[in-house]
């Protein structure tokens, strides 16, 4: 239960940090 | 929900954490966009050095930060942000060389620059360490050599990750920013400083002395230790500490063992040790008065931290012992709930605590059921393994309002996890102690 826990708070994290990346992307090259 | 909160606000430090160092790169003066996935591949490698960094805190056993969740949570969470990290430390050239494919050019090693050995000698320490990590039994490396590779490799990726981001220079060619992105990624290293030179320290000055050594059966032993001239610390039942015997805690051979005794008598703290492997097979030979040095009390695994009606401990070899802890506070507490513990064992003969168990039974509430691997010819018991059916015979009718405690070799774990859930145990109520990250 708590490693399930833990897996899904790291994965989310990671996945924000993709998005936060990509938008980091977006404000460099808008259009 | 508390601990759901708690990890919540802990995964937002994170990202504060890793994301800042990125958001900073954006303030002027900055370089023009070259194209979205260039600059998203940047992006990712910036992001990767700062997880590297931050894995470091997370073994640093902050013992207070790391007690809601449990410091085996805390390592677990450790190992899938290192591997993450290296995920995207993987794409971040893949990327940019999808982007920009005559890039490909500078591999050749007699045209590679110097900040390309610096990202492939980084990348390749972050591979090898998660490597090494992940299936360190399969690749037989023995504990405490592991150990020290760790922390070379470790302590290598992030150091030539950040000489890559400075050789570059690309986002970092501001000086303040290049000063800011040493500053920043490297003083995560400080907490590896802290960790392996401030602790050991603060440790040395709380030593312990042997102060028996009783032979138990099944080849395990019982260490008995006193603290020397403070007063020890209080733990939960079922918690464990990690024990630098016949080295100073300044050594790398340190190793976590269950707490067995009660924690109502915290002033003399019991270890019981099976012979195992190289480390285990000497604790035979400690000598009484012996010094030895106790970091703890780690670990979620307590009674303490679920006051249910009742338990049910389910126990594979000497995963035994720290329930021994629980049962024994238990007594010492008058404590009247219930509770059946399931006792995984090769052998009647071997059966560590057997003896004890019969007279504990007579003071608490308390139910023995020995399943034996090879049993004896006139055995009336439980014989083989834990399965859904063995259990089922002997849970009692109130099973849900249980809380289940599994402790032993971790295939033993993962099937009697299983079991439960057949029989509908809900997850939340059974608890394990994670060993795979040692």
């Amino acid at each position: 239960m708590r490693r399930r826990l833990a897996r899904l708070l790291a994965d989310i994290s990671a996945l924000m940090i993709v998005i936060l990346s990509a938008v980091f992307a977006w404000l460099q090259n808008p259009g | 929900m508390n601990l759901m909160l708690a990890g919540i606000a802990w995964i937002g430090v994170y990202l504060v954490l890793v994301l800042t160092p990125l958001l900073i790169l954006l303030v002027r003066p900055v370089p023009g966009g070259n194209g979205f996935w260039w600059d998203f591949s940047l992006a990712l490698g910036f992001a990767a050095t700062t997880m590297m960094g931050v894995t470091f805190a997370l073994t640093a056993r902050f013992r207070h930060a790391t007690e809601p969740f449990g410091i085996d949570i805390v390592y677990y969470i450790h190992r899938r942000i290192s591997i993450i990290a290296l995920l995207f430390t993987l794409l971040h050239p893949v990327l940019i060389f999808a982007a920009e494919p005559y890039m490909l050019a500078m591999l050749h090693p007699a045209a590679m620059p110097a900040h390309l050995w610096a990202a492939l000698g980084s990348l390749l320490s972050l591979a090898l360490l998660i490597a090494t990590s992940v299936w360190r039994s399969e690749l037989g490396i023995e504990y405490d050599r592991w150990r020290l590779w760790h922390i070379i490799l470790a302590v290598a990726a992030l150091s030539l990750a950040i000489v890559h981001i400075q050789l570059v220079g690309y986002y970092v060619d501001a000086p303040w920013k290049k000063v800011l992105w040493f500053v920043i990624p490297a003083s995560w290293i400080l907490f590896l400083a802290y960790r392996r030179l401030v602790k050991p320290l603060l440790i040395m000055r709380r030593p312990y002395r042997v102060t028996d050594l009783r032979a138990e059966r099944g080849n395990a032993w019982t260490l008995v230790v006193e603290p020397e001239g403070h007063s020890g610390f209080h733990f939960q039942p079922g918690q464990f500490a990690w024990v630098s015997l016949w080295h100073t805690p300044f050594a790398l051979r340190e190793h976590p063992f269950s707490l067995a005794s009660s924690a109502e008598h915290p002033e003399r703290l019991e270890l019981t040790i099976k012979e195992l492997g190289d480390y285990t097979s000497q604790i035979g030979q400690v000598k009484i008065g012996e010094a030895i040095y106790l970091e703890g009390p780690y670990g979620a695994f307590s009674i303490d931290r679920q006051p249910q009606a009742g338990y049910v401990l389910i126990a594979g070899g000497i995963g035994v012992a720290p329930f021994m802890s629980i049962l024994r506070t238990m007594a010492d507490r008058n404590d009247p709930r219930p509770v059946q513990l399931y006792y995984a064992a090769k052998t009647w003969e071997g059966l560590t605590f057997r003896e004890e168990l019969e007279t504990l039974a007579e003071r608490i509430d308390l139910e023995t059921i020995v399943i034996l691997e090879e049993p004896p010819p006139d055995w009336p018991g439980e014989t083989g393994w834990i399965t859904p059916e063995l259990l089922a015979r002997h849970l009692p009718q109130e099973r849900i309002k249980r809380c289940y405690f599994v402790d032993g070799p971790v295939p033993m774990m993962e099937a009697t996890q299983s079991a439960l859930h057949e029989l509908g145990i809900p997850a939340g109520d059974v608890h394990v102690e994670l060993y795979d990250w040692v």
